[in-house]
């Protein structure tokens, strides 16, 4: 959706960009080493605070990054210092010692949900300090290594100054590329709802752990180059200290904003410059402004002004609207390949909890482009059974087959990948991008996957014919009024719509809609089933439906699974299953 | 004679490490909050016990006393101006208690100075045990830690308000309908979990000397404990107390101190890897 | 024919009604949960709340127990309107919720989940009476007294969670779903308690999915759907009608 409205502030941006570019590369003319100290010592932190802004994305903090830091220092000042290596050339041990170890760290804990890879990032800090002051052979242990030569054709602090200069302008450039790429907002759908990313098909477990993992590589190569500028490396310098700056510098301005840790690092380097406090009165400056970020601004500094920016503008009469339409679009939902439905095939499906059998021996089928309503009164089991057909669950016996695969022993996001999708009553939509995204990442999950280079740097308002499938798909849903919403912000109804969109955006070939209409009033209603009238027809794919609304399940469904204690208790199409006696026994009988 | 001095070290520094450790899991097992502040309060049991007892005189087993109902006070104003705010939001919870506490540690540096402190016990010298040297006030540690343990593990079991208490570790919505106050229990378990660390501040201050950051090594090897027993349990807290403080004891002995937290660390990692409930296999 | 007005009681019961709903509006978040829902609850009856799923009975329960706060409307308990209602005020006003799917607290003992149940009671003397009660109905829980909640069969867990919310004393029980998952053998011995538990002078207000139980038991039954009281009427005059069976099947 490109107007004319986005192109003003994109020159104004770069222009701003521009002159802050050319007063930095004019400030040594202007500013001795003791300024010149400080400037690049920002620009390290702000590196720092871009690096690890990636994980943060995801919804996961790391108080370890010092490790890296020190890691990345140790690698060089050691190469160096002791082994003579050429200090460029030691540049990328620092780079892959800490990706190694993060790699190593990353794939057993970011598995876990909570807080445990929060508490063991807080050893990576403090195993790596107790290495390098045990490990006196390698590491000189408290005395730490001296004598580190500086980069061969840098040798003032002004030269060291140009080269954070360009790497601060070129890491600023690149995580601005990625910030509008595919995988920042993968990342952010994974940071706000992980159960619903990998039902459309996002790998939380590979995407969490890459990003740590670059952040952490970041981290180690700022970390070498301190150590030739520093000459000097000891433990004392990489205590416990920078890992909390690290994670300052990317959350206090707002991890949400690419801008964030640039805001983020000035705030917390260059501040302190003006008072000239002791080291101990920074810190204290640090920690109480973190907590005081956290406790009432959790969207940090750039995110508070944001929101007062968003206030001001609504007041101005708003963003534009790009285009009003209430009602569902009478145009075909088109897509240049169609698929069609799969045959989903369940049988003997077993699964307990706590003693509890919550799926017993289940069978039924569902034909290619079959609508099959899964009916039963509470605690029958139909949430058990589409946690089981989606992955979130592992039956304990029984099989899955999707058109002759079978997928009961596959992740969430693989099974999406073969053609099975599910929505959710809860954590239906991102909350926090919007509709335009929400239903792009759909998009995406139905495509093949990109590579690696595509999906980091290639801004996401070139996937040209990815966002037409999204425009057409806003417009045939009636979302126009609100394609650039925070979906958070939308009523329910709408909320359930989009949820449906995201859904069908990712093209599945068996779509298993939990309770789509529960909530809604009986316009909505009317929409709701309307609109998956018409998508059914469009594309033939094969609909498995868990309702309580019998009108809607009578009205759309081919046929009806009933189920009652975690078994099919009767099955048939909609008129036999109202005549069974078995079934007005589930509902009715004593 | 090593290896006996070696296991006795070793659990007094598991009586300490499990006064720190079962209120963070209390804390952690009922309230969903990963207390950095701990270290803090720990740290502030040993210099308040130093100050009452040093500076004014007053009977150690008095001053600890002070630090206990000190401590839970604290424990009470975390808990209702800051932590009552962050209830469901953990990683945000624990960001900023993290930075909480480094911003107490780095104001102590400032109010105390960097210089340590220290105070005597009442109960020097060693006794003799069967053979055994024994040094008296590691005894006294260890017979305080049982007896505190002891004494929460029947208030938890056996009185109104810890019954409460498992009953919102459990389910918490249940124990509402029963008309259980959740702000009332969040505050009594932070009072709790304070008033141990504090008694555990004060129970070691005779034994190191007291600087500001003494709390964070304490702080993390319970993270390991809490991690290794199972979070929200008292009984796993205690057993995984014994087994690191065993752990800590030994490498330090035998490899260096600095090693001990990679070494715990490792195991940390090693139990989330293999059991991630820990050695309780489930909160109660 | 029945009185299609929600809301009016067997007619002739006199005095004031034990617990109120006037016209009450709830949601959850911005989805609409409750749409102008008003109940009289008379003192010694029991009242089914009967629906499909997602008719919204469940919210009633928590609204007259002080877990969800209404948008609109007021709770009256014997007559008083209840400005704040939090659910440890109303369990002390004798409301005591018995949550859908029983949750009773695994890793405690059955003894102990029924004495967590007189959390708010401070007469040693009454606890020790109705652990009598409570012991003497259900005997199945004196044999069990020491083992884990979580090793229970459902329907012992529901016993069990019945005993639990009998222990505050109350005057009205909220029954959420009761019969869940139960055979039919112990579904029968759930509705004996019931019954039982309104001789002891109790009023119970059940929601039930299974409409032939609710008619059953209840002397007054409302049918919800959407959120909305659909129908409302005594049992005896609702039984013979197709209301209900329309309601559930949309036919």
């Amino acid at each position: 959706m490109r107007t004319e409205v986005a192109r003003a502030p994109r020159v104004r941006g770069l222009a701003i960009a521009g002159a802050v570019a050319l007063a930095l590369l004019a400030a040594p003319a202007a500013l001795g080493d003791y300024h010149l100290h400080m400037l690049l010592s920002a620009f390290i932190a702000i590196m720092l605070g871009f690096g690890h802004r990636l994980l943060l994305l995801t919804g996961q903090a790391s108080y370890g990054h010092g490790g890296f830091y020190a890691l990345g220092a140790y690698a060089v000042a050691i190469l160096t210092a002791t082994y003579s290596w050429n200090p460029w050339l030691a540049l990328v041990p620092a780079i892959l010692v800490p990706g190694a170890v993060a790699l190593a760290i990353g794939v057993p804990v970011l598995r876990a949900r909570g807080p445990y890879f929060f508490l063991i990032s807080f050893g990576i800090a403090v195993v790596v300090n107790s290495l390098l002051s045990n490990l006196k052979g390698l590491t000189g242990g408290n005395a730490g290594i001296m004598g580190i030569p500086r980069l061969p054709g840098l040798e003032t602090v002004t030269d060291y100054y140009f080269l954070l200069c360009a790497v601060v302008i070129v890491g600023g450039v690149a995580f601005w590329l990625i910030d509008r790429s595919r995988w920042t907002l993968e990342l952010r759908a994974i940071g706000g709802s992980p159960d619903l990313a990998s039902a459309i098909g996002i790998s939380r477990q590979r995407n969490m752990v890459l990003a740590f993992v670059v952040g952490a590589a970041i981290t180690g190569l700022l970390g070498g180059i301190f150590a030739t500028y520093m000459a000097f490396v000891a433990p004392t310098a990489f205590s416990f200290w920078i890992s909390v700056y690290i994670l300052t510098f990317s959350m206090i301005g707002g991890a949400a904003y690419w801008s964030g840790p640039i805001v983020g690092a000035t705030y917390v380097t260059l501040i302190p410059l003006l008072f000239n406090w002791s080291e101990h009165l920074v810190a204290l400056f640090v920690a109480i402004s973190i907590a005081v970020v956290m406790l009432l601004w959790p969207d940090g500094i750039v995110g508070q002004v944001d929101r007062l920016l968003a206030r001001t503008r609504r007041g101005h009469g708003g963003v534009p609207p790009v285009r009003l339409k209430a009602e569902t679009s009478a145009a075909k939902i088109s897509a240049p390949v169609h698929k069609g439905g799969a045959r989903l095939v369940v049988s003997g499906l077993n699964h307990s909890y706590g003693g509890i059998r919550t799926a017993n021996n289940i069978s039924f089928e569902a034909a290619p482009g079959e609508i099959v309503g899964i009916i039963g009164p509470n605690g029958a089991g139909k949430t058990t059974l589409f946690n089981l057909l989606s992955g979130y669950v592992r039956p304990q016996g029984g099989k899955i087959v999707l058109d002759g695969t079978e997928i009961q022993t596959l992740p969430p996001h693989r099974i999406e990948q073969l053609g099975l999708t599910r929505t959710f009553q809860a954590s239906m939509v991102f909350d926090r991008l919007t509709v335009f995204e929400n239903i792009l990442l759909g998009v995406w999950g139905a495509g093949e996957k990109a590579t690696i280079v595509e999906k980091l740097f290639r801004p996401r308002t070139r996937y040209e014919r990815d966002i037409a499938k999204v425009e057409e798909l806003i417009e045939s849903f009636g979302l126009s009024e609100f394609a650039h919403t925070p979906a958070g912000s939308l009523p329910y109804g709408i909320r359930k719509l989009l949820g449906l969109a995201i859904g069908i955006a990712t093209e599945p070939r068996v779509l298993c809609l939990d309770e789509p209409v529960a909530g809604l009033t009986d316009a909505e209603i009317d929409r709701m089933v309307e609109t998956l009238r018409k998508v059914h027809r469009e594309r033939q794919l094969t609909l498995l439906i868990v309702e309580h609304r019998m009108p809607v399940i009578m009205g759309l469904c081919d046929r009806v699974v009933v189920m009652n204690f975690g078994e099919v208790v009767a099955q048939g199409t909609p008129e036999q299953v109202q005549a069974d006696p078995v079934v007005h026994e589930v509902y009715f009988a004593r | 004679m090593l290896l006996v001095q070696v296991v006795l070290n070793g659990l007094t520094a598991g009586a300490m490490l499990a006064l720190m450790s079962i209120g963070l899991t209390l804390i952690f097992g009922i309230l969903g909050v990963v207390n950095f502040v701990h270290g803090v309060i720990f740290m502030l049991g040993a210099y308040i016990t130093i100050y009452f007892t040093a500076e004014l005189g007053m009977n150690y087993f008095v001053s600890i006393m002070l630090a206990c109902v000190l401590g839970a006070i604290l424990g009470v104003v975390l808990e209702a101006a800051f932590f009552r705010r962050f209830r469901g939001k953990v990683l945000e919870g624990a960001v900023f208690a993290v930075a909480l506490a480094l911003s107490l540690e780095a104001l102590a540096f400032e109010i105390f100075g960097g210089a340590p402190r220290g105070v005597q016990t009442p109960l020097p010298g060693v006794i003799n045990v069967a053979g055994l040297i024994v040094n008296k006030h590691r005894l006294l540690v260890v017979a305080a830690a049982l007896l505190l343990v002891l004494g929460l593990y029947w208030f938890v079991r056996s009185s109104r308000y810890g019954r409460a208490m498992r009953a919102v570790q459990q389910d918490a919505y249940a124990a509402r309908l029963q008309g259980i106050e959740d702000s009332r229990i969040a505050v009594l378990t932070f009072a709790i979990g304070a008033a141990l660390a504090a008694v555990a501040g004060g129970l070691v201050a005779p034994l190191q000397l007291a600087l500001p950051d003494m709390g964070t090594t304490p702080l993390l090897l319970a993270f390991v404990v809490i991690i290794v027993g199972g979070m929200g349990s008292i009984s796993g807290a205690f057993w995984a107390a014994v087994l690191i403080g065993l752990v800590q004891s030994a490498v330090t002995t035998f490899w260096s101190p600095q090693a001990v937290i990679g070494v715990t660390f490792f195991i940390a990692m090693l139990m989330l890897a293999l059991r991630p409930t820990g050695i309780a296999g489930h909160a109660h | 024919m029945f009185d299609n007005v929600p809301g009016r009681g067997p007619i002739g019961s006199g005095g004031q009604p034990i617990l109120q709903l006037e016209s009450i509006v709830s949601h959850y978040g911005d989805a609409l949960a409750l749409s102008n829902i008003s109940m009289e609850i008379r003192r010694g009856a029991i009242v089914s709340i009967v629906g499909a799923n997602g008719a919204g009975k469940t919210t009633v329960l928590r609204v007259m127990s002080g877990v969800v706060r209404p948008t609109e409307g007021r709770l009256l308990v014997d007559g008083e309107h209840v400005r704040n209602p939090t659910t440890s005020d109303l369990v002390r006003r004798g409301i005591a919720h018995c949550p859908e799917g029983r949750r009773i607290f695994p890793y405690m003992s059955v003894h102990e989940n029924i004495a967590i149940g007189a959390y708010t009671v401070r007469d040693r003397r009454l606890v020790e009476e109705r652990f009598s009660f409570v012991y003497d109905t259900f005997p199945v829980l004196k044999e069990r007294a020491n083992q884990l909640g979580r090793n229970l069969s459902g329907g012992q867990q529901q016993m069990l969670a019945i005993a639990r919310a009998y222990m505050s004393g109350p005057k009205v029980l909220l029954l959420d779903e009761p019969t869940l998952g139960l055979a039919p053998r112990i579904i029968h011995e759930v509705a004996e308690l019931v019954r039982r538990m309104r001789e002891r002078g109790l009023t119970v207000v059940m929601v039930e999915q299974n409409a032939e139980i609710a008619l059953d038991i209840a002397d007054y039954v409302y049918v919800m759907a959407h959120g909305r009281i659909q129908v409302a009427g005594s049992a005896a005059e609702l039984r013979d009608s197709e209301v209900i069976r329309r309601v559930y099947l949309g036919l």
